[in-house]
């Protein structure tokens, strides 16, 4: 049905977006919780950082982090020192990458949840001697929990769907960088039409999924009404 | 993609308005050459040239897709080959061009390098020393191909084909060589001429031993809606003039034999 290298592409597909959600969510929890409870003049600032990836087209990404990633950048040569591996169409690249054009996906969410927790929970958790550590797993984790798992599917979900930035960045090697977005363009520009369509069509019924999984999620069924 | 497709059929609806404009659709690697190209024929023609820069892929789906350009001037045989069968006019295609392959080696990244060393000898190095070099799509870039088989007759292929990033197009495969993402690139010899003019000095070219990989034979073909349009038949026709092929020669290509 498909071939070796096609189903590569769909193997990294899946371990890239797994690996940039993993890094989005470690890094964009205390970022969104920071940015929803910080009360700094600069944090529409901030803010607006984070939005960026939503509205610059992914070239402008691209271009900056192709740039960045070069051995003779000083980025670049701080990563190849520290790891002793080049940065530059590597698989770490390509998390970098998606993290970065993923991460409004990811805090946004989270954010709005946090600005929604009533902060007297939290005094109440407070005088009941909870470490700050406690109050996050056992207060915040559970009663956030529904944007915890939007944040990650639709981080995972547009990390699958990255196209621009992969296409600037990843140099298109199979089984390193070559993702699903490019080895389907690739298969469209070679006129492999029939291979195409598997490619394409499972992205349509995947992405469908997910976001029917997400929709179905945050809906406040009955049933979990009754429950509380 | 399909505002893009939005775009050019607007474009085309207006551009088809105007009488003797002749559009192109061009391989992006001859960029250059076709602007110096379209000076040199507007200036002997009355006709106006007006040229969409795209891979052949590209401009060959499109082209299937209803894009109403008067002829294609691709990276290589294939896409005219197809069209000829379908929607190009038969006899019409030509090679106007032969294409090369150097290496451009960025030696910020190469130090020391030897500058009588072999070609084959310089990427031996640098892909033992698990650095990366570029080259355009092999499965889809014409430079690409041609840089496959070159890597493949240097044995160097099938042990570092990880090492090995692939440009969308083999103006990509320049682009990360000039901006030292990868220590080396197989690239077309016609864009190391023109870098020379550009900001590109600091890269160092080596011819690739053209035993090694298919000629790239660039052609042009001719669409059947324009088989009666004047700009576009005096085009082909100035495309194999001296004046013509002297630009193209100029440009880092060589030529095929008189058609």
């Amino acid at each position: 049905m498909l071939p070796e290298q096609d189903i590569a592409a769909i193997v990294l597909t899946i371990k890239l977006a797994s690996v940039s959600t993993m890094v989005l969510l470690l890094l964009g929890t205390p970022l969104a919780w920071w940015l929803a409870r910080s009360k700094l003049r600069s944090k529409p600032l901030l803010e607006a950082i984070v939005a960026l990836p939503l509205v610059l087209p992914p070239t402008v990404l691209g271009f900056y982090l192709l740039l960045a990633f070069a051995p003779t950048s000083s980025f670049g040569q701080l990563w190849l020192s520290a790891t002793g591996a080049q940065l530059a169409f590597s698989f770490s690249a390509l998390v970098i990458g998606s993290v970065l054009y993923s991460l409004p996906f990811v805090v946004q969410p989270l954010q709005a949840s946090f600005e929604q927790l009533p902060a007297s929970l939290l005094e109440a958790a407070a005088t009941m001697g909870a470490s700050k550590r406690d109050q996050f797993f056992s207060v915040v984790l559970p009663l956030s929990r529904r944007s915890f798992i939007t944040a990650a599917s639709l981080g995972f979900a547009h990390t699958v769907g990255e196209f621009g930035v992969v296409l600037m960045i990843g140099g298109n090697i199979p089984g390193e960088t070559q993702v699903l977005a490019i080895a389907l363009y690739d298969k469209v520009e070679n006129l492999q039409y029939s291979e195409a369509h598997w490619l394409a069509a499972g992205l349509v019924i995947f992405s469908l999924l997910l976001l029917a999984m997400i929709y179905r999620f945050n809906q406040p069924s009955a049933l979990a009404m009754g429950a509380k | 993609m399909a505002r893009i497709f939005l775009l050019f059929s607007a474009w085309f609806v207006f551009a088809a308005a105007s009488a003797d404009t002749l559009r192109v659709g061009v391989a992006s690697n001859f960029k250059t050459t076709l602007i110096d190209l379209s000076t040199a024929f507007e200036a002997e023609y009355s006709h106006k040239l007006t040229a969409s820069y795209a891979s052949s892929g590209v401009l060959y789906q499109q082209i299937l897709h209803g894009a109403r350009f008067d002829l294609l001037l691709a990276a290589d045989q294939r896409y005219p080959q197809l069209l000829e069968a379908k929607l190009g006019v038969a006899g019409s295609r030509f090679t106007y061009a032969i294409g090369g392959l150097v290496l451009a080696i960025n030696p910020a990244l190469n130090s020391p390098l030897n500058p009588d060393s072999e070609p084959q000898l310089l990427l031996q190095q640098i892909l033992s020393n698990g650095k990366k070099i570029a080259i355009a799509n092999p499965d889809t870039a014409p430079y690409g191909i041609a840089a496959r088989q070159a890597l493949t007759a240097m044995g160097l292929w099938q042990n570092h084909s990880s090492q090995i990033a692939r440009g969308n197009n083999v103006a990509q495969a320049f682009q990360f060589v000039v901006t030292g993402n990868v220590a080396a690139a197989l690239v077309a010899q016609s864009q190391a001429l023109q870098s020379q003019t550009q900001q590109f000095k600091q890269l160092t070219y080596m011819t690739i031993d053209p035993h090694g990989y298919q000629p790239i034979q660039q052609q042009a073909i001719l669409l059947q809606s324009a088989s009666n349009n004047k700009a576009a038949l005096a085009f082909m026709a100035f495309l194999k003039s001296a004046a013509a092929r002297d630009i193209i020669a100029q440009h880092g290509y060589t030529l095929a034999d008189q058609p």
